[in-house]
């Protein structure tokens, strides 16, 4: 009787056994199934911003592209949060409850990332942040969580050497009341913004580090904004006449701003310096408006954004070429773009 | 006295759980699941420049009617084995209607025709004639005809000097910009100006083209008879001021951002604009009617207007231009 019992444990063991292993091995063929589609939800913090603009104009590329070349059928739905954090939750809600893949967001306040994380963790779908970096304690709290972006100080380091190389090429194009000091003003995105902090820091920074002798005559939040930074413009012209000398712009929709402002005034000669190298600054650069930008790979940028999408929603590995910092950060590589140097 | 105790605390214990199943669980109380409608949009661009305020109306009917919509664009514009792929694919992938944007007309009421169609069709911007012959389907579009005769009039009544006038084709001339040139032409035919009328096709030199039609002496009239053409010529006039000064008046269509902003700045004298909203809104509204078997009533033509610069601050254009999501 015991030995009966004993067999019947062992069997009904090895019942489960076989039934576990079974079911890991249907797993494992359904991973191996290819998908036929994709489903990427994308929510941008404003679809006016004329960098993301750009960036979503490569994401489509991109979603194109590999539906062409791998078969996949990409839908990809964008969504302009218009600036409001609570639309952009109901935006990842709305994501969620049509079954998307993965989420690619550009948070609208990089500090409540969190209630946008903590849906997606239980739904188990996979985030790529960009361009607004979430708090670290929120990036830390899940394996599946990414972030693409161009690193801020490298780009207010480059910029910087943009006005430093023009000094020293020529101190009078940029000390224009040859006073031997460079009066300059400071046109700087949203103050919760980590990128405005970082560009306005290192910006000044590179400047004295080269050599530059620089005066700030003053500064304003223009909310990376091309009105509000022409509007801050006009002021400061009419306020301190003769006297601005370099324009130093968190981003290039504010040194077009800054040019505007310039151009109803009729003033010239003032060395205006932008961050993005959107199509509109390096246009600007090209005719000579605007001094010189900071151009990040935008393609590779937007790229590295649906490559990490792309590969999360179909479970296979990110794609070599994508160089993760500890695993989950991407930094696109940047480029000065002056008229000669492009 | 214990055993009393005891059974209310069983009961006690049965009624939470009841409850616990009736607030957290189907199990007693099915909820019924909100019914998704999966609708596709295919136009026939390459990028969705021309549909800015058309998404806006799309993606507004698409909440408000539960609608999951996938607007999509052709790797190639105006290629019509890709657009018939996309309708192919779409209806396989469980679309329950089909807004369509055809780069030419006949082929997809022939489609339906044979069966290889047969979900519901909504065309855009077709020709109401083609519509009914549809099966399943409706049609939203605007009377681009009536666009192009209203532009002809206004020109006419603009520039009495016997001026030139330069007709820009599109790159990929569609419905819409044929049955627009048609109208504008029948005008001027009217009005015995046609002799004053240069069609130049669009494309790269297209700037070339006309500045080699402008020549050196005289002045003339530009009317662009697609979006595209038109903010080409906005684009050439607002950056060679020596061509600028040879030209009388730019008119055209279309409704983008790009444009209206070179209509404020005076580069475009007067344009003829459509409700994309509305037409946004109307055809995802259709398509769920349509995937629900409900009868959708003819909408006729949806309204366009020509305006000048003045216009852009009127509240009725302005709520039109710029919608609000």
């Amino acid at each position: 009787m015991r030995n009966m019992k004993k067999c019947c444990i062992l069997l009904s063991s090895l019942l489960w056994l076989c039934m576990a292993l079974w079911l890991t091995g249907c797993g494992s063929m359904e991973k191996k199934d290819e998908k036929k589609s994709i489903r990427i939800g994308v929510s941008l913090y404003r679809g006016d911003d004329t960098f993301i603009n750009n960036i979503r104009g490569e994401l489509e590329k991109c979603a194109k592209e590999y539906e062409q070349e791998n078969g996949v059928k990409v839908n990809m739905d964008i969504q302009d949060a218009k600036g409001s954090q609570n639309t952009q939750n109901k935006q990842v809600e709305r994501f969620l409850s049509l079954g998307c893949d993965v989420l690619c967001i550009n948070p609208v306040d990089r500090t409540a990332a969190s209630v946008m994380i903590n849906k997606a963790m239980a739904a188990q779908i996979p985030v790529v942040f960009f361009n607004r970096q979430p708090v670290e304690e929120d990036m830390d709290r899940w394996d599946q969580l990414y972030y693409v972006e161009a690193e801020a100080k490298e780009s207010a380091v480059l910029q910087g050497s943009i006005v430093v190389e023009r000094y020293r090429e020529n101190p009078g194009s940029l000390d224009l009341n040859g006073d031997g000091v460079v009066s300059y003003v400071l046109l700087e995105g949203e103050s919760s913004h980590q990128d405005a902090l970082i560009r306005t820091e290192w910006s000044v920074q590179t400047l004295r580090d080269g050599g530059v002798p620089i005066e700030k005559i003053t500064g304003g939040i223009a909310n990376w904004e091309r009105s509000q930074a022409s509007a801050l413009m006009e002021q400061w012209l009419e306020k301190y006449p003769g006297q601005i000398e370099l324009v130093l712009c968190n981003n290039d929709d504010m040194a077009l701003g800054a040019i505007d402002a310039m151009d109803r005034t009729g003033i010239s000669g003032i060395c205006t310096v932008g961050i993005d190298g959107t199509t509109p600054g390096i246009e600007a650069v090209e005719n000579g408006k605007l001094v010189g930008t900071v151009s990040c790979d935008k393609k590779k940028y937007a790229g590295a954004i649906f490559g990490i999408a792309a590969s999360r929603a179909t479970g296979q590995e990110i794609p070599p070429e994508i160089e993760l910092e500890e695993g989950k950060y991407y930094r696109c590589p940047q480029q000065i773009v002056t008229k000669n140097q492009k | 006295m214990t055993r009393k105790v005891n059974v209310f605390w069983i009961l006690y214990g049965m009624v939470l759980t009841v409850l616990f199943l009736l607030s957290s669980t189907d199990l007693i109380i099915k909820e019924e699941a909100a019914e998704i409608y999966p609708v596709s949009v295919i136009i026939g661009d390459a990028s969705d420049e021309n549909y800015v305020n058309f998404r806006k109306g799309m993606e507004r009917a698409a909440v408000e009617l539960n609608a999951d919509v996938s607007f999509i664009t052709l790797y190639e514009e105006g290629s019509e084995k890709q657009q018939r792929e996309l309708i192919l694919r779409e209806q396989e992938d469980g679309s329950r209607a089909l807004v369509v944007d055809p780069v030419e007309s006949g082929w997809l009421v022939q489609m339906q025709k044979d069966r290889q169609i047969s979900v519901p069709l909504i065309l855009l911007n077709g020709e109401r004639s083609e519509a009914a012959e549809l099966e399943r389907g409706t049609c939203i579009t605007f009377d681009y005809h009536a666009m192009g005769r209203k532009l002809g009039e206004e020109i006419l009544k603009a520039h009495t000097a016997g001026e030139r006038i330069c007709l820009l084709e599109g790159e990929n001339p569609d419905m819409a910009e044929r049955l627009f040139t048609r109208g504008l032409s029948e005008i001027l035919t009217e009005a015995g100006s046609s002799e004053r009328a240069l069609q130049i096709p669009g494309g790269k030199d297209m700037g070339a083209l006309l500045k080699n039609a402008l020549g050196e002496e005289g002045k003339a009239v530009i009317a662009a008879l697609s979006p595209g053409s038109l903010m080409q010529a906005a684009q050439l006039l607002s950056e060679e001021e020596e061509t600028e000064k040879r030209v009388e008046g730019l008119y055209g269509r279309g409704n983008t951002v790009s444009l209206l902003n070179y209509l404020d700045k005076g580069v475009i004298a007067g344009i003829c604009v459509t409700d994309d909203f509305s037409a946004g809104y109307l055809s995802v509204k259709a398509a769920v009617d349509l995937a629900e078997n409900r009868s959708v009533r003819d909408m006729g033509y949806l309204e366009s207007y020509y305006i000048r610069r003045e216009d852009l601050r009127n509240e009725k254009y302005e709520k039109m231009l710029y919608p609000v999501e």
